[in-house]
C-alpha cells in the first residue's frame, strides 16, 4: 500500500470521530430513565407526499396532548418522536431501528407510503413493537406479510377497490380504467374487476390507461377515454398527479360527457377548490364533513382552533390511530408489546368516524370506505360530498381463504 | 480559464524525508481507522451498528466511483445502474432460487461487470456531458425495466431478501460487510497504486498526451468502468440484505448523485476523500433527519459550503490547514491544483477528437 | 383514426412547447458558460409556486395570471443573477463537475426552501378566463390553452431565432458559444456576458413554470420531472442549439403523446431510447455541428 498523506489520515480520524461520538450518545442515553411513554412516528416530511405527513402528525400530536393534559396514560406522560424517511424505504428502516434501539421507544405510528410502511413494519416485527398504520394500505401489510404486532386502521386497496365495484357495479355497464402505473394500481385494477364481475356479470372494461406517476400532462389519456366512451371512468389517480387530469380533462368536456369515479383525499378537494367539477364520485378515507358525530364535531373544532385549517383524512386517522394505541396500553395496563396487541385484539375503539373493532387474523380494522359525489358547499371553502354512502369493511374486505392464499403463496 | 497554480511550496520540501513521513503516518492512520472500525461496534448500540454498516457500505460505493471521477476524469451520472444491479442480483438469486446471501454476493460484482462493460462500450466513445447523459440515460432504461417488470422484480415493490440467521444479527452482518468493504477497498488502492492507475491519471491530465505515449484511452476508461461498476454491484449486493429488500429506488438517478456527492464533499482528489464524504453523508444525514425538519436544505447548504469554499473537499481542506499543498502519490492531484482544467474539461467536441484520432494511431 | 393522432400531435406539441422553452434557457446557459444548470428545473418550479402566491394575493383572475408573466420570471432570474454572481462566478475556473455539483446542491436548497414557505400542500392555479374552454380542430375539442402554448413557443423560438442571427448581441452569444476566448480577445465584458445569460436562461425557466402552473398541479416534485426531460432535450438537439431544442423538445412532446396511443407501457422509456439513441448514433445531437 502506498503513502496516502497525513490529511487523509486527519479525515479518517474525523470519519472515526463520528463513529466514536455515536458510541458515546448511545451510552449517555443508556443512562436516561424511561419515564414518559415513547411513542416512535416514522413518517414521509419529505417528498411528494409531504403534505400527508404532516397532517398525519398534527392528528398524532393532537391526540397526544389530550391524554397528557388529562394525566396521561398510565399515569405517564406521553412523548411523540417523529422522524422524517424521505419516502425512502431504508431510511424508514433505520429511523424506527433508531428510534426503537436507541430511543427506546414503546409504540409506533406508522409512516405515510406503503413501501416505507412496509419497511416499518418489517422492524417492528424484529423488534416486537406494536404499530398502527394509518396511511399506507397495500394489502401486503395485512396479508402476506401480516405479523401480530402490525395493526391497521385503513381500508387496504383491496378493500377500497372492491368497496367502489360495489358503488359503481350495479349502476354503470362500460368502464375504462385510469391509474398511475404501479404495483398498488394494478393490484387495485384487479381487485376492483374481480368484484364487478360479481355485482355486474355484464360489465365490461372498454379502456384501460397506465400514465406514469408524476406524469404532468394527461392529453392523451383523455383523447383515448374520450374515444372510447365509457359510462364510468374508475380512476386510481390520486393527489397532484388526480389534480392534473381533472384540470386537464375540462376543457374536453370529459366530466360532461362521461362520469369519473375516484380516489379523493381533502388535500385535493382543497386544492381544486372552485376548479373541481361537480358531480364526481369520489371515495375518502375520513371525510370530516360527511361525518356527523359529537367526537369528529368536536375535533374538527380544536383541530381548526390549533392549526387553523380543516383536518385532511390523514388528520383525522393520525388521531384516530394514536388513541387506539393508547386505548391498547390502558386495556393492557402495561406497555409490553405482547398485551398491547391481546388489548387491541379486543378492543372497541368508539373512534370519530364510527365504531372501530380489529379482527384478530390480520388486524384489519374493520373501517368504513366513504363514497359520494361532489357538490358546491356552502360552509366550506371547498366542494365537499353529498349522499355519502358508507360501505362496511365486512362487505369487502378479504376472506380468511384469500388469506390463507396469499400467505401460503409468500 | 484560470490556470492551475505551478508555484507549489510542497515541490520545495525533499521529496523523499516527506514521503517516507508520510507513509508511515498513513500506514498508521489506516492501521487506526480499521481498529475502530472493528472494535467500536462490539459497544455501540444496534442502531450505530445499523449506520455504520450503511456507512461502510456506501464508502465502498464512493470510492468505486471515484475510480472514474477523481482517477480517470470521467462524471459518471448513472453509477446507481450498477449499485442496483448489484441488490437485485443479490434480492433474485434469494427470491427465485433461494440462494442465500453469501454465495449470491460474489455473483453481483459479475452481473454489474457485465453491465457495465456493455453500457461501457457506448458511454466512453463520449466525453464529458455528453458521457455523463449518456451514463444516465442507460441506467434510468434499467430503472424503467426493473420498475415495470413486476412479475420479476416485483416492480416498486421491491423484492425482498433476508440474510441467512448466521448473518441476521445487526453485528454480525456488520462484520461481514466491513470484511468484504476491506478487501474490496483494498483492491481499488492497488488499482489506484498500479500501472493502470497511473496511466487512468495520466488520461485524467491529458487524454492527448496519454494517448501519444501509447495509451489505449478508450480501453482504459472501459476498464476502469467495468471495474467501478463491479465494486458498485458489490456495494449494492450488501445494502440489500442489510435492508432486507431491494427497491427501483436503488437504481433512480437520484441514487446516482449520492456518490458524486459524497465524493466531492470528501475530496475527489484523495482515496480517501470519498470515504470521508460517505462518512458525512450517512451520518450527517441520519443526524439531521432526526432533529429538523428540512434536510435537504441542511445538505444543500453543507455541499454548497463545500463546493465553493473547499474545493477539495474535507480532505483538500484538512491539507490546506496543514499547509501541506501537494501532489498526491497515487497520480491524484492536490488540492490547490486541480487537474488540468484542460483535461477533466466536458468541453466534449475537442477531447472526442482528439480521442478518436489517437484511437486510429494505436 | 387520422385525426385522433393529428389532434394527439397537437397536444403533443403544446407539452413540447412547455419543455423547449424551459430547455432553450438550458441550452443557452449550456452553450455560453458551460455550465449544467441542475437548479433550472427547481427555478421552474419557484416560478409556478410563486404564480400561486401572486393569485392568492391579487385574488385568483385574469389579472393574476397577467402579473404572475410578468413578476415570476424576472424574479426567479434576479435570483439566477445572485446564484451566478456569488456563486457560479467563484467557481468557473474549475473543472464542469464543480459547476454540476453546485447547481445540485441548488436543488435541494430551493426544494426544501419552497417547502419552508408553502409547505408541503400542492395548489392549483386557474387558467385565464378566455381560455378555459377548449375549440375545435378536426372536428374535436382542444383546450384554448394548449392552443395559446403552441402559439408562445412559436413565438419564443422565433423571437430567441431572431435575436442570435440578427443582432450584435446574438452574434456575440454566438462567438461564445463557440470559443469564449475569441469573444474576450473582442473586448467584451465576458463576466457581465455570462450573468446576463444565465438571467435570462433562468428566465426562460421562470416563463415555463407560470405557463406550466395552470396545466396541472403546482406540488413539490415539479423541478425533478421538468429537469431530467430539459436535459434530454438539450442533448438530442445540440448543446447550445436553440432550433436543436426546438426539435428535440417536439420529438419528445409528440412521441410521448402518440407513444401512449401506440404502446403505453412502454412510454415511461421513450425518452431514455431516444437519448441512448442520439448519443450513440449521433453524439453531438441532431444539430450539433461535428467538431
Amino acid at each position: 500500500m502506498k503513502a496516502k498523506g497525513s490529511a487523509g489520515t486527519i479525515s479518517l480520524i474525523a470519519a472515526l470521530c463520528m463513529v466514536v461520538a455515536g458510541a458515546v450518545i448511545v451510552l449517555a442515553s443508556v443512562a436516561q430513565a424511561a419515564e414518559p411513554i415513547k411513542v416512535g412516528l416514522t413518517t414521509d416530511l419529505t417528498g411528494i407526499a409531504a403534505a400527508y405527513a404532516r397532517s398525519q402528525v398534527n392528528g398524532v400530536r393532537m391526540a397526544i396532548d389530550e391524554y397528557n393534559a388529562n394525566g396521561g396514560v398510565l399515569g405517564r406522560q406521553l412523548e411523540l418522536l417523529v422522524r422524517d424517511s424521505q419516502l425512502k424505504p431504508a431510511l424508514g428502516t433505520s429511523h424506527t431501528r433508531d428510534l426503537i434501539t436507541r430511543e427506546n421507544v414503546d409504540i409506533l405510528v406508522g409512516p405515510d407510503s406503503s413501501a416505507v410502511g412496509l419497511a416499518v413494519s418489517a422492524v417492528a416485527k424484529q423488534y416486537k413493537r406494536v404499530v398502527i398504520m394509518t396511511i399506507p394500505n397495500t394489502p401486503r401489510l395485512p396479508m402476506e406479510l401480516f405479523h401480530p404486532y402490525m395493526f391497521t386502521l385503513v381500508p387496504s386497496g383491496l378493500m377500497e377497490t372492491r368497496a367502489m365495484a360495489e358503488v359503481l357495479g350495479p349502476k354503470y355497464r362500460t368502464y375504462a380504467f385510469i391509474g398511475g402505473d404501479y404495483e398498488a394500481s394494478h393490484q387495485g385494477l384487479k381487485y376492483f374487476k374481480e368484484r364487478l364481475a360479481q355485482v355486474n356479470p355484464d360489465a365490461k372494461f372498454v379502456d384501460e390507461n397506465w400514465p406514469k406517476l408524476g406524469e404532468p400532462d394527461f392529453t392523451p389519456y383523455i383523447t383515448r377515454l374520450l374515444a372510447a366512451k365509457p359510462d364510468m371512468i374508475f380512476s386510481y389517480l390520486w393527489g397532484a398527479d388526480l389534480i392534473g387530469f381533472i384540470k386537464q380533462a375540462k376543457p374536453y368536456n370529459l366530466f360532461e360527457r362521461t362520469q369519473l369515479a375516484t380516489l379523493l383525499f381533502m388535500d385535493d378537494l382543497k386544492a381544486l377548490g372552485g376548479e373541481m367539477p361537480n358531480g364526481i364520485i369520489g371515495q375518502m378515507r375520513a371525510p370530516f364533513f360527511a361525518i356527523n358525530n359529537p367526537r369528529m364535531d368536536k375535533f374538527v373544532k380544536s383541530y381548526r382552533a390549533r392549526y387553523d385549517d380543516y383536518p385532511a383524512d390523514w388528520a383525522v386517522m393520525g388521531y384516530e390511530g394514536m388513541q387506539v394505541l393508547a386505548q391498547g396500553m390502558e386495556k393492557a395496563g402495561s406497555t409490553d408489546s405482547d398485551a398491547v396487541v391481546k388489548a387491541i385484539e379486543s378492543l372497541t375503539y368508539e373512534g370519530l368516524t364510527g365504531t372501530i373493532t380489529f379482527r384478530n387474523e390480520d388486524h384489519q380494522g374493520n373501517v368504513p370506505s366513504f363514497i359520494g359525489r361532489t357538490t358546491d358547499s356552502r360552509q366550506y371553502p371547498f366542494k365537499v360530498l353529498t349522499g355519502v354512502r358508507a360501505v362496511s369493511a365486512e362487505q369487502v374486505w378479504p376472506t380468511m381463504e384469500e388469506i390463507r392464499t396469499a400467505r401460503a403463496s409468500q | 480559464m484560470a490556470q492551475a497554480s505551478t508555484n507549489d511550496p510542497g515541490k520545495v520540501r525533499p521529496a523523499v524525508l516527506s514521503g517516507l513521513l508520510r507513509q508511515r503516518w498513513s500506514l498508521l492512520g489506516w492501521l487506526a481507522f480499521l481498529v475502530v472500525l472493528t472494535v467500536v461496534p462490539l459497544f455501540m448500540g444496534e442502531s450505530y451498528v445499523y449506520l455504520t454498516t450503511n456507512f461502510v457500505i456506501m464508502a465502498l460505493y464512493a470510492v468505486s466511483f471515484n475510480l472514474l471521477l477523481g482517477q480517470t476524469g470521467m462524471l459518471s451520472f448513472g453509477h446507481a445502474a450498477y449499485f442496483g444491479l448489484g441488490a437485485y442480483t443479490v434480492a433474485l438469486l434469494w427470491s427465485r432460487l433461494s440462494i442465500a446471501v453469501f454465495p449470491a454476493i460474489l455473483l453481483a460484482p459479475l452481473v454489474a461487470g457485465v453491465a457495465a462493460l456493455a453500457i461501457g462500450l457506448f458511454c466512453v466513445r463520449l466525453t464529458g456531458m455528453y458521457f455523463a447523459m449518456l451514463t444516465l440515460a442507460f441506467a434510468q432504461l434499467i430503472f424503467t425495466v426493473v420498475f415495470e417488470w413486476y412479475s420479476f422484480t416485483g416492480g416498486d415493490n421491491g423484492l425482498p431478501v433476508m440474510p441467512p440467521d448466521y448473518l441476521l444479527a445487526a453485528r454480525r452482518y456488520y462484520y461481514f460487510s466491513l470484511v468484504i468493504v476491506i478487501v474490496c477497498t483494498a483492491l481499488l488502492r492497488l488499482i489506484v497504486s498500479s500501472p493502470f492507475g497511473s496511466a487512468l491519471a495520466a488520461i485524467r491530465e491529458n487524454p492527448e498526451r496519454a494517448a501519444f505515449v501509447g495509451i489505449n484511452v478508450r480501453l482504459y476508461q472501459l476498464a476502469a468502468f467495468v471495474f467501478a461498476g463491479v465494486f458498485s454491484g458489490v456495494a449494492g449486493g450488501l445494502m440489500a440484505p442489510l435492508q432486507q429488500m431491494a427497491f427501483p429506488s436503488m437504481l433512480f438517478w437520484t441514487q446516482s448523485a449520492d456518490p458524486v456527492l459524497m465524493a466531492l464533499t470528501g475530496g475527489i482528489h484523495s482515496f480517501t476523500g470519498p470515504i470521508v464524504g460517505a462518512a458525512v453523508f450517512v451520518f450527517l444525514n441520519f443526524a439531521v433527519t432526526t432533529v429538523f425538519d428540512y434536510p435537504l436544505f441542511a445538505f444543500g447548504a453543507l455541499v454548497l459550503i463545500v463546493v465553493l469554499f473547499f474545493p477539495g473537499g474535507i480532505v483538500g481542506a484538512t491539507e490546506r490547514l496543514l499547509g501541506q499543498r501537494r501532489r498526491g502519490p497515487a497520480g491524484y492531484p492536490a488540492e490547490a491544483g486541480e487537474p488540468d482544467p484542460e483535461a477533466a474539461t466536458m468541453e466534449p467536441d475537442r477531447s472526442v477528437a482528439q480521442v478518436g484520432s489517437n484511437a486510429g494511431n494505436q | 383514426m387520422l385525426t385522433d393522432i393529428l389532434v394527439q400531435v397537437m397536444s403533443g406539441l403544446s407539452r413540447g412547447m412547455v419543455l423547449f422553452i424551459v430547455a432553450s434557457g438550458l441550452t443557452l446557459i449550456f452553450g455560453v458558460l458551460r455550465v449544467i444548470n441542475f437548479a433550472h428545473g427547481s427555478l421552474y418550479m419557484l416560478a409556478a409556486y410563486l404564480t400561486h402566491s401572486i393569485a392568492m394575493l391579487v385574488g385568483s383572475n385574469d389579472l393574476s395570471f397577467y402579473l404572475a408573466l410578468l413578476i415570476a420570471p424576472v424574479a426567479v432570474a434576479l435570483l439566477g443573477v445572485v446564484i451566478e454572481v456569488t456563486m457560479m462566478r467563484r467557481i468557473s475556473h474549475r473543472p464542469h463537475q464543480y459547476q454540476l455539483i453546485l447547481t445540485f446542491a441548488l436543488t435541494l436548497l430551493i426544494a426544501d426552501g419552497v417547502k419552508m414557505v408553502w409547505g408541503g400542500d400542492y395548489y392549483t392555479v386557474a387558467r385565464p378566463s378566455f381560455l378555459e374552454g377548449s375549440f375545435t380542430v378536426f372536428g374535436q375539442p382542444f383546450p384554448s390553452y394548449y392552443g395559446m402554448l403552441i402559439i408562445v413557443g412559436f413565438v419564443i423560438a422565433g423571437g430567441l431565432l431572431w435575436m442570435l442571427t440578427r443582432t450584435r448581441l446574438g452574434k456575440v452569444l454566438d462567438a461564445a458559444v463557440s470559443d469564449g476566448e475569441m469573444v474576450s480577445a473582442l473586448g467584451i465584458n465576458v463576466p457581465a456576458l455570462y450573468t446576463a445569460v444565465f438571467a435570462f436562461g433562468v428566465w426562460l425557466a421562470g416563463l415555463g413554470g407560470v405557463l406550466a402552473a395552470p396545466v396541472g398541479s403546482v406540488s413539490l416534485g415539479m423541478d425533478n420531472s421538468i429537469i431530467i426531460e430539459s436535459f434530454a432535450v438539450v442533448i438530442i438537439g445540440g448543446v447550445g442549439n436553440v432550433i436543436g431544442a426546438l426539435l428535440g423538445a417536439i420529438i419528445i412532446g409528440v412521441m410521448q403523446s402518440v407513444g401512449i396511443m401506440v404502446a403505453p407501457k412502454m412510454a415511461i422509456a421513450f425518452i431514455f431510447v431516444v437519448l441512448c439513441a442520439v448519443l450513440i448514433l449521433r453524439p453531438r445531437g441532431l444539430m450539433g455541428v461535428k467538431a
